[in-house]
This record gives structure tokens, sequence and C-alpha cells, in this order.
């Protein structure tokens, strides 16, 4: 499915392409209630070239109107075809329907223009992508086997996510992420803080991963975001649809650089080479191989997120992307290091240059796996952050299984 | 030195009030060390201490001090063995009583005739030199109640007193918490003077993470009756507050990561 939009006088006109059914629905409501987040409240749609209009489809215009009701806002369809318009009708929904073209829109041209953004989104490039390799040879808590890791460099164009060792410590695998070539590694010891490797002059930093979410590219999106009188914090799973919808993606990748409004995550205490039974730990046991933050983490200071999110019903899924409790149509990995809080420039940011600042500044505090606790008495909650920028890309191509 | 082992003790077992104040605590200070016990409230510092005094019985374990079980002594026996100050100032000592004669009494602690608070000439001139070193002046108060006196000066004779006749231990329970900052400190540093002058074996409770980090050459962490910490030798000499405040927090974590976690974790760390 592709969506585009317009601004028309105080209409955004939305171009749909493609079928709107169970495996579209979310897609097509996230990008809905983006535009709405951003201000756009009448909306008219043309229908020309949206050739399908299942239950899942109907489901998703009500949850967008009844979101515009709450802002006084409008959508109307038109240029439907007999089978949509059909449907909408025998559904109750016949009086979306126009049954010509708005008269505002008579004289315009309604061809879509790629480039009507919004002012708190950048298109970086619209042609970026990153290609995915997934490392899956061990999960926990498997004995961990020589052939289980590879050695694996992270030129200036890797984004990643995974549990490996620098080359230089043996087998002391923990959690880590590599953006734009530099690398932030959490050693599993209760005691120690993260550390980095940094890509300085010729040195192309290096890991032994056992596990690992891979990309290579660049991203096409930069999408900035701030709280409202409406809306104090974005959680991850708000934050990875978003990605997926500015891609129009069905897999993405994204990295974040935000304010922290708290994190739950959890990392490696104890390198997994060290054990010696191959069956799971039992409790309390398992306290000594992870640690959990038990508590909203981090409040005030910056994140650095890299993610990768997908439709749960895609085949380029594989077993490192977990479906969101909070949003199970969504399944994601996130690692995120926490660094001492600075601000961040208004406006268009460039990564490279924050990703320098960040690396040369203090060091980062922690580095974790963030989990979506949606325990029953418990619970903490999603990862949530309160402003920032969130560069994002396609994701292409098939997984290349190692 | 001091050797604790196994040692165990519940308060109301079997009520909903059951707290398991000492679980299985493992302890063995060599002689003339110094270590601080730091943990959160009800973490079982004071418990570990009184367990070691012979305050109470303990459920299990075995407490021995220069290789003699002393479990089947009382707290009084003991107490020719253990110096201790407690963090009330008024605890030690008897008010109405002079300097002087509160010191007699400590002189003569453990000794089986009665006890008298007569204060020889030789006495008083013996306590003057030592009550000289407190730097506080009250060599020339040695006449006036005890209770006359501000709680650093009181703290500070109780220290003197439980030291005078070099005790195989000492046990000091924040002793310092009670006073103000100034005192508190003046009394940490007579603490630290005394007991390294008199090469002491010491086991000091302190809230004082500065205490803990600057006074001991070890510092042990409790938490909820056991002991989760022990920085020793070169760990104690590189580990500063900040460190101690972090590893609070990893205990902390710990205690908050139960078995939903562990299933939370295991759907969601792969
Ligand atoms: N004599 C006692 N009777 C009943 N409960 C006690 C007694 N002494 C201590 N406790 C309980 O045992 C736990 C540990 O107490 P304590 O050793 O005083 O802690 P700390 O000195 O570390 O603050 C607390 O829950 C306390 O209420
Ligand atoms: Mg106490």
């Amino acid at each position: 499915m592709e969506i585009h939009a317009k601004k028309i006088n105080q209409q955004l006109l939305i171009t749909v392409n493609g079928r709107l059914d169970a495996s579209w629905s979310d897609y097509f409501t996230d990008a809905f209630l983006a535009f709405i987040r951003n201000g756009e409240h009448q909306f008219v749609l043309d229908a020309k070239a949206l050739s399908f209009l299942s239950s899942a489809g109907i489901r998703s215009l009500v949850r967008i109107t009844k979101e515009l009701r709450t802002v006084e806002g409008s959508m109307h369809i038109f240029n439907a075809t007999e089978f949509v318009a059909g449907t909408l009708r025998t559904t109750g929904f016949g009086d979306w329907l126009l049954d010509e073209i708005p008269a505002e829109l008579k004289h315009q041209n309604l061809q879509p223009e790629q480039n009507a953004l919004p002012e708190n989104l950048f298109l970086l490039d619209k042609n970026a992508s990153l290609s995915l390799k997934t490392h899956t040879n061990w999960k926990p808590w498997q004995l961990v086997k020589t052939t289980d890791s590879e050695t694996m460099q992270f030129p200036a164009d890797s984004y990643a996510l995974g549990i490996g060792s620098p080359s230089a410590s043996g087998k002391l695998f923990g959690d880590f992420m590599v953006v734009g070539g530099h690398v932030a590694y959490q050693s599993p010891e209760e005691k120690s803080r993260p550390d980095f490797l940094l890509p300085i002059e010729a040195y192309i930093p290096e890991m032994e991963v056992i596990q690992s979410l891979r990309t290579e590219g660049s991203f096409s999106h930069l999408w900035r975001f701030a709280p409202d009188a409406d809306k104090s914090a974005f959680t991850i799973a708000e934050l990875a649809g978003q990605a997926l919808s500015l891609t129009h993606a069905e897999m993405s990748a994204f990295v974040i650089l935000a304010e922290i409004d708290g994190l739950v995550g959890a990392h490696l205490i104890q390198s997994p080479a060290l054990r010696q039974a191959e069956n799971s730990p039992a409790f309390p046991e398992i306290r000594d191989w992870l640690s959990f933050s038990g508590e909203r983490v981090f409040v005030g200071e910056q994140a650095m997120i890299f993610g990768v999110v997908s439709q749960h019903n895609t085949t380029m899924n594989n077993d490192l992307l977990i479906p969101l409790p909070s949003m199970p149509t969504l399944a994601a990995h996130l690692h995120a290091a926490v660094f001492p809080y600075q601000p961040l420039q208004n406006g268009e940011l460039n990564l490279k240059q924050q990703l320098d600042k960040f690396f040369n500044g203090p060091p980062p505090k922690a580095l974790m796996h963030l989990i979506d606790d949606q325990r029953p008495e418990a619970g903490l909650g999603q990862s949530s952050l309160i402003r920032g920028a969130m560069w994002c890309g396609k994701v292409i191509g098939k997984e290349n299984k190692l | 030195m001091l050797s604790i082992k196994g040692l165990s003790k519940t308060f109301f077992p079997n009520t909903i009030n059951e707290v398991k104040a000492l679980r299985n605590v493992d302890l063995t200070l060599e002689a003339g060390s110094f270590t601080c016990i730091i943990g959160t409230n009800g973490s079982g510092k004071s418990t570990l201490l009184n367990a070691v005094a012979g305050t109470f019985v303990p459920d299990n374990g075995v407490i021995t001090v220069d290789g003699t079980a002393i479990g089947g002594w009382t707290e009084y026996q003991r107490a020719k063995l253990i110096g201790r100050v407690f963090q009330n100032p008024f605890a030690g000592t008897a008010a109405e009583m002079s300097i002087a004669e509160n010191i007699v009494m400590a002189m003569r602690r453990g000794q089986s005739r009665p006890l008298t608070r007569a204060v020889t000439t030789q006495a008083k001139k013996e306590i003057a030199d030592k009550v000289c070193m407190l730097k506080m002046g009250l060599e020339d108060r040695l006449d006036n109640p005890i209770g006359t006196l501000s709680g650093g000066q009181r703290q500070a004779l109780t220290l003197l007193m439980a030291t005078w006749l070099k005790p195989k231990l000492l046990l000091l329970d924040e002793h310092t918490a009670a006073l103000d900052p100034k005192s508190a400190a003046k009394v940490a540093e007579l603490t630290r003077q005394i007991i390294r002058d008199e090469k002491l074996t010491a086991l000091m409770v302190t809230h004082s993470m500065q205490q803990a980090i600057e006074l001991p050459d070890r510092i042990v962490m409790m938490h909820r009756g056991q002991i989760v910490e022990d920085y020793q030798k070169e760990d104690k000499k590189r580990i500063r507050v900040p460190d101690l405040l972090d590893t609070f927090d990893r205990v902390q974590k710990k205690e908050l990561f139960d078995e939903s976690v562990m299933q939370l974790l295991a759907e969601q760390y792969v």
C-alpha cells in the first residue's frame, strides 16, 4: 500500500494505492494518526486506486473518524470504486462517500506531491534504505559453541544490535549496539559501565557476535517529536509504528536520540559463554545472569536507541523480532544506550554530527535491551521518550540467515 | 579473630510478624582489622552485632573469638572481650555519675568483686592523661556529672571507656548517627585514631557512606539479613561513594527481579 498526502487549502488530500485489509490496516491507521498528530483535521481521501476494503479496513476508518471527532475534524471519500463504495454502504458508512470531487479540489492538481511534508518531518533521501542480516546462532540459554560466534566488522554505514564481545575481550558476551559504525557495549558484569569502540582513522570496530540484527545503509526520514498539550511523551510502540508509516515499509530500522521519560530494560550481567548447563537458569539463579531495571529509569537523561520494527505478519520476520505486548501488530527489538542529558538543536539534525558529539562526550551510563513490561499488576509499561529525533529507513530484501 | 558461620535469627517465627533478621551469615574478621557494615534500615546490622555481643541466642550458627566458641557465654561474660558503643549517647554512661566515676566503672568491667565508684588519686591521674587525648578539655571537669556534657563529648568518652581495657573486639553501632555533623566528624576521627593506636579489631555499623569509605579497611553491605557485598583490600581502596550508591541500587534491583520478571524476560529477552 502507498499513501500520499497533499495539502490543498485547509484540506489534506490523501491518495491511497492498494488494498486496505487486515495486513495493511494498522499501517494505514498509524499513518492517519500521525497526520492528525501533526495538526491535520480535514481529510479527503481519493480512493481511485484503492482496490479492496475489508472489515479490518473499515475498523481502521472508524478508528480514524473517532479520533477526528475529538478534534472536530472530518473525512470524506471520493472516486471510490464500485466495490469499495458498495462495502462502505452495506456496512453503514455510506455517508462518508462523496458523489463527486469536492468543489475546492475541482480545478486543482490532485497528483500527490512527494515533498509536501510537515515541518517536523525531513525527507533526507527518498531512495535510502537498509539491508538486513540476522545472526541467530545463539539463543538463551544454550551453551555457547565456538561455531556460534562470528567476527563482524562494523563500517560507518552499519546499524546493529545484539549480543557480542569486543574481539580483544575473549568471550565476554554482552549486549551491544552499533550506530553509524560506533559500537557501544555493555560488558556482562554487574558493576561495569558500557564501553565504546569508535571508528578512528582506519580502524573499523570489530566484535565477536553470537546474536545480532544488523543493517547497513542509510535513513530516508528524520522526524522531530516534541510534547504538546495532549501528549507528554512518546512510547516505543508509537515511535516504532511511526517509523513504519513514514517509510511505508513492512520493516524499518531507526535511530532515536531523545530525552528520557523512563526506560524499562534488561541486560546480561554474566557472559553466556560461562554457562555450564544446557537448560535455562531457574529462579533465583536467573538474577545472576540478567539484570532488570526494576523501575522506570534514567528519567531526564538522553537515550540513544537503535531498533528494528516490522509488521507482525511480514514474511521478513525472524526470531529476534518480538511482538510488542502493548501493540502486538508490531514486532520489534530495541537496544538503548543512556548518556548524560545534553540538549538537541531544533530542526534538521545531521546524524553523523550527533553521533560524533555523543561518542566524544561523557561516556554512557548504561546500555540495555528494552522490555515492554505489561505484567498485570506490577507492569512498568513501555519505555517512553519526551522529545527528540528519530531517523528511520526502510529495511529491504530477504534477510540472509548466516 | 572473630569468625561467624551460618548465623541465622528469625524474630516472631511462624507468625505474620516473622522477620528473618539474619539469614545464614558468614563473616570472618582478621585481628587488627577495621570493618564497616552498611545497609538499608532493617537489614540486620544491629542484630548481627547483638548476636556477637550475646544479647540474644541465635537460631543457628557458630561464633568464635580466637578459636573459642562463645555461643554458650552470657552477654556479661562476653563483655570482658567486647567493647561496645551504641547510637544513643546516653546509653553507655550513667548521667548522674561524674566523668571519673563512669570511667572507673569501665576500668573494672568484667571484674567479679563488687563495683565501687571510689576513685583513687592514682586512677584519677591515669584518667586525666587519657581524657586529655580527646582534646575536649574534659580533663579539668572529671568531677562533673557526665549528664552535663554534650552528645559528642559523651560519645567520645563512651568510646574511650569501651576501649579502656583493649577489648579483643570493638562493636560500634551507628555511634555517630545521633550527633550533629561536626561532632560526628570529631567522634569518627577519634574512632579511627583509637582503633589504629590500640590495634583493635573493630566492627562498626554506619549510616554514613563517607565514613564507610574513609575509616575502615573493609566494607560489608547487608540487605535483608544477608551479606550482599564485601569490599576488601584493593577493591576497598578503589571504591568511592558513588560506587556504594550504585551497589545499593543493584541490590535493590535484584530485589525487584521476581518470578514475574523472569517470565517477562523469557518472552522478551531473546
Ligand atoms: N528484638 C527484636 N525483636 C523483634 N524484631 C527485631 C528485633 N531486633 C530486630 N528486629 C527486626 O529485625 C530486622 C533487622 O533489624 P536491625 O538488625 O535492627 O536492622 P538494622 O540495624 O540493619 O537497621 C528488622 O526488621 C527489625 O524490626
Ligand atoms: Mg541498626
